[in-house]
């Protein structure tokens, strides 16, 4: 945990001190009081204060009470590889939803989510995917009238 | 007083409003059931539709699925020994006992009749208290308002049972997100980096989304999976209803539970989970036979879930009549007034009456249909549980990319809430809480606008606040509330030395 801490400190001291210097693009002070630049800065700079602490107090050997890592909270590629893999297909659903249109880009990603995830039979993949993508449509398009991108769908068939 | 009811149940019991309400009760119920999603990110996955509807069937739908959670995340608690809820972790203790012991019908009956006592109970006093709590913030001006806001913010650290240093950290990062965006008074585009979408700031229903819902999709696939048994459970209606005995034994603790429970509730930083912890230790306490507790007493189910709903009323009470949430879920409805135009605060019910009535209304309407629900759909709700993963993971995404997408018609919802699952993801792992983030995002950018212009109004001179005592007492409080963990911490170090005498 230590190391975790120490890692995730530095990253964030960073993070504080981008805030730092972005606010120095905005007026910090003028006569009326505070510029849009002065609070950000203000805020950066003690967040980055916050994330020093963190590092000196791990270095220093002081821990917070209560936490304790367990299996779940591993980093190991054992542990977080179904993790990694479900982030690409969810790249892919980012990637493809506008141009595929909402009803295929959902059942493909229940299909592949589906098979990787369980390796579940083709004919029960592709029937529960086409249950989801339809019954997503008729909830969120036809029942609430949330506009979703159509796609190749749109171009197919005529009542979408 | 009672004009005021009558109007907000003339809003309240429209057929569309019934059904929001019924909905989310119902929707509330099967996520209380399902463990580890709960009202935060169920109610995340739901703000975009707000932009939808009308305010206040909004409103309605998501607070049913507020205080319906605390109903269902007792029944996996009772049944399975599963917190459904971490409110409802103290339940499991007794209740599960009680369930092995052939008395599942009695506790689950308890539980279900001791919280629509309390919610009612706790939307009585809401009823009679928010309007001289809505007149005294009335008073209030800007700087009042920010130091109102700083005791809001103030309370982050008590949303974590982690590291107090974290929940600070996490809580600047928050005000930190909250400057992205417009100023309010310049117009400056503050971090915008020339994309578009950034202009307004980021949309607080992806970063839930992504925070909670996501992070937690992404601990589903990582957890091993595998089916639990369950109990048989009999659902007919005679076996749910508790006997003279049960009600004898439990009417104190639902009595105590609901009293405690509405007090922690109102407190910023309090909640249905400190209630629940807090009543099943008074009710030990107060025993007079404490070694049952463990062993299926019912007091244990009936204070805790008496105590978790009425503190989900209590909630409500700073929402309505200060415009401060009390916990994230109430976070996440200021947003949705906030969607609508509508700040909730002390003005609301002079601007809005029909709103602010209603939505109390809706809750007796609310704890009923809870109450007739939770009665004949238990076997129901459990059959969700066997869900496998491989379906709920993507079942949850798409709805949170659905709901993000349909923000502004784009998919740059989508990457935020992408973002921010990764960095939910990754706080889980580096063990650092999300929800004082999510208080501090919403109180940011209120504290900043009050705090600008309490120095416009003071010119600068900070001395002026000298002259406003409801901002140095809500300051002052501010003060207390954060130092006092850390001075309870040095207390306690320091009497627990232990004390050396010289022997004679």
């Amino acid at each position: 945990m230590k190391s975790r801490d120490v890692l995730s400190g530095l990253f964030l001291f960073l993070l504080g001190g981008i805030f730092v210097i972005g606010s120095l693009n905005y007026s910090i002070w003028d006569r009326y009081g505070p510029g849009p630049g002065f609070f950000p800065l203000v805020l950066g700079g003690l967040f980055s204060l916050l994330s020093l602490a963190l590092i000196l107090s791990r270095a220093l050997g002081f821990a917070a009470s209560g936490e304790v890592l367990t299996e779940s909270d591993s980093l190991k590629p054992s542990q977080i590889s179904k993790t990694l893999v479900y982030l690409l297909f969810l790249v892919f659903f980012y990637l493809v939803f506008g141009r595929l249109g909402s009803v295929l880009t959902i059942f493909a990603f229940m299909m592949i989510a589906m098979v990787f995830l369980n390796r579940r039979s083709l004919g029960m993949s592709v029937t529960i995917s086409a249950v989801t993508a339809v019954l997503v449509y008729a909830v969120f398009v036809r029942l609430l009238g949330v506009t979703l991108p159509g796609g190749i769908l749109k171009e197919v068939i005529r009542f979408y | 007083m009672f004009d005021n009811l009558l109007l907000g149940f003339s809003a309240s019991l429209t057929p569309v409003n019934l059904v929001y309400c019924l909905a989310g009760v119902t929707l509330g119920t099967v996520v209380g059931v399902l463990p580890g999603l709960g009202p935060v990110s169920s109610i995340a996955l739901l703000l975009p539709l707000t932009y939808k509807t009308e305010l206040l069937s909004a409103i309605i739908m998501l607070s049913g699925i507020y205080y319906g959670v605390q109903y269902g995340g007792t029944i996996t608690s009772v049944l399975m020994n599963i917190p459904g809820e971490a409110s409802t972790v103290v339940t499991c203790i007794d209740g599960y006992q009680m369930a092995k012991k052939g008395r599942a019908g009695a506790a689950l009956g308890i539980a279900a009749f001791g919280s629509f006592l309390a919610g009612t109970f706790g939307i009585i006093v809401l009823m009679f208290l928010a309007p001289p709590l809505a007149k005294l913030a009335l008073l209030m001006g800007p700087p009042e308002y920010m130091a109102l806001m700083i005791t809001g913010l103030s309370l982050v650290i008590f949303l974590s049972s982690r590291s107090m240093l974290k929940s600070v950290m996490m809580g600047v990062l928050g005000l930190l997100l909250g400057t992205i965006g417009m100023d309010p008074i310049s117009g400056q585009i503050r971090f915008g980096m020339g994309i578009k979408n950034l202009m307004d700031g980021i949309d607080l229903a992806p970063m839930a989304m992504g925070l909670f819902g996501m992070a937690e999709v992404f601990s589903l696939l990582e957890s091993k999976g595998g089916s639990t048994g369950f109990l048989d459970v009999r659902t007919k209606l005679r076996e749910i209803l508790p006997d003279r005995k049960d009600w004898r034994e439990s009417f104190l603790p639902i009595t105590r539970g609901t009293i405690v429970g509405f007090l922690i509730g109102i407190l910023p930083g309090g909640g249905a989970v400190m209630a629940s912890f807090i009543s099943y230790a008074m009710e030990k306490r107060l025993s007079k036979h404490p070694e049952k507790f463990g062993t299926g007493a019912i007091e244990g189910v009936a204070g805790p879930e008496s105590s978790n709903n009425s503190a989900a009323i209590g909630a409500f009470v700073p929402l309505l009549t200060l415009g401060i949430p009390a916990n994230v879920v109430m976070a996440l409805l200021i947003g949705a007034f906030m969607i609508h135009g509508v700040n909730p605060g002390p003005l609301l019910l002079r601007d809005n009456p029909v709103l602010f009535w209603g939505i109390i209304s809706s809750m007796y309407v609310g704890n009923i249909f809870l109450l007739i629900l939770n009665v004949p759909l238990i076997g129901l709700f459990v059959r969700i549980l066997k869900v496998p993963s491989d379906i709920m993971a993507p079942v949850i995404t798409i709805i949170c990319f659905i709901g993000a997408y349909s923000i502004n018609n784009d998919s740059s919802g989508i990457l935020i809430v992408m973002i921010f699952g990764v960095a939910g993801y990754l706080m889980r792992k580096f063990k650092y809480d999300p929800a004082p983030l999510i208080l501090s995002f919403v109180l940011g950018p209120l504290m900043e606008n009050a705090l600008r212009q309490s120095l416009m109004l003071f010119r600068g001179d900070v001395s002026g606040l000298l002259q406003r005592p409801i901002a140095l007492f809500f300051l002052a409080l501010a003060l207390f509330l954060f130092l006092s963990p850390l001075v309870s911490k040095l207390l306690k170090r320091r009497f627990s030395r232990p004390v050396f005498v010289d022997d004679e």
